[in-house]
């Protein structure tokens, strides 16, 4: 079939091909249902929405990266806590400027991120187990600052609702351009090529003189950056605080991850995947809603998608790496 | 008597031949008195060892007398209980390879560590500079990559290409590479050379001699003595942990260093001794073409015979004996094995594909064990046990009793010594081996095809493994065998055939197989002999 093998050479090439086809396909679908999604006038209320689950999505990224069983369950719980910080005791002490509340945020994003990445590295634990344990405590937690859903954000979070340009620039997308910025640097400067060669091989990377164990906490703790602006990006969509929505976010994230083309035991991957993972997922949020679809078979769509996708790429990957490698004998 | 003559040259003989070195030479690392234990077994027993600017040391010694635990102490990935480690003249503690690397000794090691996924420019500057605190220099990189690959491979490499998309022999030019780019002080090649084609080897031993020319030292490790003898200038010779010999270039030549290395006499090379009986043919190739383009051959092995197939590395033999098993399809042609008692010629049964073989009495030992080979992490005996395990039912119930009789049996035949419940990822490279052929003689072969199956085996179980080949082929089996090895392939063959570009270039009778003419054999064409081996 040289259809099918000309395929999988592109997806070779690329494996964002599968994505990529996904996310036009339901964009297509979207618009045909409901024209006006694009119009100024709609544009910052869908963006707003899409944007804390691709940052969280992002946050997500470098831990699986990283390799040796990495994940990072906390970023839902932690987008949640980061939330109900802001609204809950950073305005009430009058500390909601941008340039105090900003610069916290991040760096408790990177605290809780470092931590994990600690108790991974050093500690030698599981990654699964440690972050589930952050995840329960950061859950706990957000519920002891803020029993239930209350407050207000401040005023810089409510102007990163708005848009530039009549509509057609919402304003939070900063927050994915400030994650892109920072992702972008640590490419520049070799970390991210680091962290993926340990998540590839760590005795190599070890071996090498790669100081194996503070990679893996550079990993975690950009996760939690970003997963900070993810809560950030929340308080931006939900305009107060509330201590349960961020849970919800982390399975979603995995599945971004996984939709996005990059490979769970770590190594390989991209961090644009994992966006266009999270905004497949998201269109097809919009697509059954405007079908008018009960929102409770939205999970069931998600999980065959998800199958769908990554059976997809599995299947073209093998095609491709059927052919004979000299030397494995 | 032997041991006698060993005890002369002990530390303390060793040590007057180390002084009479002009003292103004300092070592460029030296090792005093290191010694390593895990938990009860001394792996290392106050090991010394001195490498001066310029000098190639060979570090000699079987599998399991200290090499790997001394390299693992000089490159910084285990820290001695006791002892020193001096570079430069000035003591230093090597807590992380990082320290060793920053120290100038750069170790390849005898595993290809490299990160499959990554570029092969990634993989060879692994490990240089701080990710965030420094900026990779792309440009400069990529030069000195491209520079450094083909001095050493003369040729050049695709630096973009994922590693693991390439042969085994490039994945271990690239570790090689990446190394030299450290510009060592001290290069340390343990087992290095075993997945490179001779050619390859020559020109890494030009590379090694043109830096130590410049002052840079290197420990060579090897358990193949030709090499040995050519790039070594002192030898070190280990056994059970500790320091047993000593000796300069021109002082011993390859029989004495093997007496020193096993405490035995040992012939150098494998004898052969076959009974030169032929069964009926076992294996048929009929106009087999293994790429587009090159010449269809044909040829048979029969029971009762051991056919080596050799070439340089990637000229056909490997797909060769994977088209055997069935595990690769020749681009035209057919592959037959004979049936239960019938011959090759009247039962002809293509194999087509694994288990087609696998029905017929072929079994294939691949040759990356550790990938294609084995469970890590389980006990010998389930090692042992996966392929044939249906034999122990009874009543549709596993009986534990008979597999352990069973491998009672034939972990005799290969004279495997570690106990049956040990997991098989903590044993040397050879008893791995073993316990893969103990695991196919379980199911009663009538062809074996053997992929390099002494790669990075000492020579004491190397010799044990010949006689099990020759015992199998003499029971009866028709053995193929592909081998890396000169020695291997003159003093253990009945027939070699020999590939060059894919395609059958030679065949050769056991009296025929001589290193010279397999050297010109590989190259294709018997004018072009390089000798010297």
């Amino acid at each position: 079939m040289p259809d099918l093998a000309y395929a999988a050479a592109i997806v070779r090439r690329s494996p964002l091909t599968v994505v990529v086809a996904l996310v036009v396909v339901l964009l297509g679908v979207n618009l045909g249902l409901s024209p006006t999604m694009l119009s100024g006038h709609q544009l910052p209320n869908t963006v707003n929405l899409l944007v804390p689950s691709v940052l969280v999505a992002m946050a997500s990224v470098p831990a699986v990266m990283s390799g040796r069983g990495g994940i990072d369950l906390s970023v839902g719980p932690l987008l949640g806590f980061v939330n109900v910080v802001l609204v809950g005791v950073l305005v009430p002490h009058s500390l909601g400027s941008v340039w105090v509340s900003l610069p916290l945020l991040l760096a408790i994003g990177a605290a809780i991120g470092l931590v994990n990445g600690i108790a991974i590295a050093y500690g030698r634990l599981q990654p699964v187990v440690v972050t589930l344990g952050s995840y329960l405590v950061l859950s706990g937690l957000a519920l002891v600052v803020m029993p239930q859903p209350v407050g207000v954000v401040p005023h810089w979070v409510t102007y990163l609702s708005g848009a530039w340009l009549g509509g057609y620039l919402p304003r939070s997308l900063l927050l994915v351009v400030g994650a892109l910025v920072l992702w972008r640097f640590l490419h520049h400067r070799g970390a991210v090529g680091t962290i993926l060669a340990t998540g590839s091989d760590d005795r190599a990377a070890f071996t090498s003189g790669v100081r194996v164990s503070r990679v893996l906490c550079l990993a975690y703790a950009s996760g939690g950056v970003f997963a900070a602006l993810a809560g950030i990006g929340l308080s931006v969509l939900i305009g107060s605080g509330d201590p349960t929505v961020g849970r919800q976010y982390t399975l979603a994230a995995v599945a971004a991850v996984a939709l996005g083309g990059n490979a769970l035991i770590g190594g390989r991957g991209t961090m644009v995947g994992p966006m266009l993972g999270a905004s497949s997922l998201f269109l097809i949020q919009t697509m059954l809603s405007s079908l008018k679809v009960s929102s409770l078979w939205i999970q069931v769509v998600y999980g065959a998608v998800l199958l769908f996708a990554v059976c997809g790429n599995a299947m073209l990957a093998t095609r491709l790496s059927a052919r004979p490698k000299a030397g494995l004998a | 008597m032997i041991n006698s003559e060993i005890q002369d040259v002990t530390l303390e003989t060793a040590e007057a031949g180390v002084g009479e070195t002009p003292v103004a030479v300092s070592a460029i690392v030296e090792a005093r008195g290191l010694s390593k234990r895990f938990g009860a077994t001394r792996a290392l027993v106050d090991g010394s060892l001195s490498v001066a600017p310029g000098e190639v040391v060979a570090l000699l010694g079987e599998n399991g007398s200290g090499k790997s635990t001394l390299v693992k102490l000089l490159s910084g990935v285990l820290s001695p209980d006791e002892g020193q480690i001096l570079v430069g003249g000035t003591v230093v503690r090597l807590r992380s390879p990082r320290a060793a690397l920053a120290a100038g000794i750069v170790t390849v090691f005898q595993e290809i560590l490299a990160a499959r996924d990554r570029s092969v420019l990634d993989n060879l500057w692994l490990g240089h500079g701080s990710p965030v605190l420094s900026r990779p220099a792309v440009a400069d990189r990529r030069r000195l990559a491209t520079e450094a690959w083909r001095r050493l491979s003369a040729q050049d490499v695709d630096l973009d290409r994922p590693l693991g998309e390439l042969t085994l022999m490039e994945q271990q030019i690239c570790v090689v590479v990446r190394a030299l780019l450290r510009d060592p002080k001290l290069l340390v090649l343990d087992e290095s050379t075993s997945t490179l084609d001779v050619e390859l080897r020559d020109r890494l031993f030009d590379e090694v001699r043109r830096r130590a020319a410049d002052g840079m030292g290197c420990l060579f490790i090897s358990h193949r003595m030709d090499e040995v003898m050519a790039i070594a200038d002192r030898f070190v010779a280990l056994r059970t942990g500790q320091v047993v010999g000593i000796r300069r270039r021109g002082e011993v030549d390859a029989r004495e260093l093997i007496r020193l290395i096993s405490g035995r006499d040992v012939e150098a090379g494998a004898r052969r001794t076959g009974t030169g009986r032929r069964g009926a043919p076992a294996v048929r190739l009929d106009d087999v073409t293994l790429r587009p383009g090159t010449r269809p051959f044909t040829a048979t092995v029969s029971r009762g015979e051991i056919v080596g197939l050799a070439g340089l590395e990637g000229h056909g033999q490997d797909e060769l004996i994977r088209c055997l098993a069935g595990l690769h399809t020749p681009h035209s042609g057919r592959v037959y094995v004979a049936g239960p008692k019938g011959r090759a010629d009247d039962d002809p049964a293509a194999v087509t594909n694994y288990r087609s073989g696998v029905a017929r009495g072929v079994v294939y030992v691949p040759r990356d064990r550790k990938v294609e080979g084995m469970a890590d992490v389980l006990p010998i005996i389930d090692n042992y046990s996966m392929p044939t395990l249906k034999r122990d039912r009874f009543a549709g119930v596993l009986r534990p009793r008979r597999t352990k009789s069973r491998f009672q049996r034939d972990a005799r035949t290969v004279n495997l010594t570690p106990g049956r419940q040990d997991s098989i990822g903590r044993l040397s490279g050879g008893n791995q081996q073993k316990v893969i052929i103990a695991r196919w003689l379980a199911a009663e072969p009538r062809v074996i095809l053997l992929n390099d199956p002494t790669r990075g085996v000492d020579l004491k179980t190397k010799h044990e493994l010949y006689d099990v080949f020759r015992g199998l082929a003499d029971a009866g089996a028709a053995v193929v065998m592909l081998s890396s090895e000169v020695d291997e392939l003159v003093h253990l063959m009945d027939r070699v055939l020999v590939f060059h570009d894919g395609s059958l270039s030679a065949e050769l009778a056991a009296d025929d197989v001589t290193p010279e003419s397999l050297v010109s054999a590989y190259f294709g064409s018997p004018a072009v002999v390089a000798g010297g081996h």
